[in-house]
């Protein structure tokens, strides 16, 4: 009688760098009458790396393993009328192999819900994939409040 | 002895396939968290030749009263942005004649519409007519978290209007000018 475990462990890593915040002054009126701006971008860009779990040895052997991005969020203090997208910036760097990332989609908003969506796709490891958040529905009807949530990022092996 | 390869080729596969099967996964997260700041702003339409002119004339005859030119003005609009930190307070716009005054024996009354036009949110109640003087008197009350749309036709219309209160103190007197004051505040 054999045994073999034949069961495939987690190829991929996903870190995160660098934070996304919204500038207070943006949520300004310039005018009596008027309500807050219709939309603010987040005034910095966050990075998101995908990297082996075990370097050299996927590097070497599979240096090209298809992956997925999806994102959802988990509301602390939020709204309903409140909408945030995402969106990535720019295509990162590749390690190790020259030649450009290959990396798909992303680059339109993407909105974010409590619901992992898919929002890029790419090939081998890719690091300093920048991104940045785009919040709107926000208004004076709401008062003056603070509202946080947590945006998950899952990189999935795609098989 | 086959039966027992066979139940192990068997397990050997459904290994495999659940190890494969199923995509594997790791997540990074990130906290976005904002601030709305609390706003109070409030504006007179048009936002420039604003003035509005009373003129009272002398008695045409003898033991007639003076006449008063134009007794009303609606070409006035207030407009007002309020954000407030706690939902259970609002706020009132008051409104004071400052840098002047009135000639004896005149009062100027002022009355704010109920609001029209665009905007959205808990708009205030008007006051009523409110005769203006030295010391602020609300004209609209419990203003809550809003916006009442910018320009004319949009927020509170005011009507003005001069009364002749006391005919013995009317008399002959260069042009008056004086400003109005409105301030939203607090309640």
């Amino acid at each position: 009688m054999i045994f073999a475990i034949g069961a495939a462990g987690q190829q991929l890593k996903i870190e995160l760098e660098g934070s996304a915040n919204f500038d207070n002054s943006s949520f300004s009126v310039s005018e009596a009458g008027e309500d807050f701006p219709s939309s603010i971008e987040s005034e910095t860009s966050f990075f998101i790396s995908v990297l082996y779990t075990d370097d050299n040895l996927r590097r070497n052997k599979n240096p090209n393993t298809k992956w997925n991005i999806k994102v959802f969020k988990t509301d602390l203090n939020w709204h309903n009328d409140l909408t945030l997208e995402a969106i990535r910036t720019g295509n990162g760097q590749r390690i190790g192999n020259q030649g450009n990332p290959n990396i798909h989609d992303g680059e339109a908003n993407q909105l974010i819900t409590n619901t992992p969506t898919y929002f890029f796709q790419g090939k081998g490891e890719i690091v300093h994939i920048p991104v940045s958040f785009s919040l709107s529905g926000f208004s004076l009807t709401m008062g003056a409040t603070a509202y946080e949530t947590r945006v998950v990022f899952t990189v999935y092996d795609e098989w | 002895m086959k039966e027992y390869i066979k139940i192990g080729f068997v397990i050997l596969g459904l290994l495999f396939i659940s190890g494969k099967a199923f995509p594997q996964w790791e997540e990074g997260e990130i906290n976005v968290s904002f601030s709305l700041p609390p706003v109070a702003l409030v504006d007179i339409e048009p936002d420039v030749n604003n003035s509005i002119h009373f003129t009272i004339l002398p008695a045409a005859e003898s033991g007639a009263s003076p006449q008063v030119k134009q007794i009303t003005d609606q070409t006035l609009w207030l407009n007002y942005s309020s954000a407030l930190a706690n939902p259970q307070n609002t706020r009132s716009i008051v409104a004071e004649i400052a840098g002047g005054g009135l000639p004896e024996g005149v009062s100027l009354n002022v009355e704010a519409s109920g609001h029209k036009g665009m905007g959205d949110g808990e708009f205030g109640q008007p006051a009523g007519k409110v005769v203006l003087g030295n010391q602020p008197m609300a004209i609209i009350t419990n203003v809550g978290n809003c916006f009442t749309g910018d320009g004319e036709g949009n927020g509170h219309q005011l009507t003005f209007s001069i009364e002749v209160a006391d005919y013995s103190k009317i008399s002959a007197a260069d042009e008056t000018s004086f400003t109005i004051l409105y301030t939203l505040s607090d309640n």
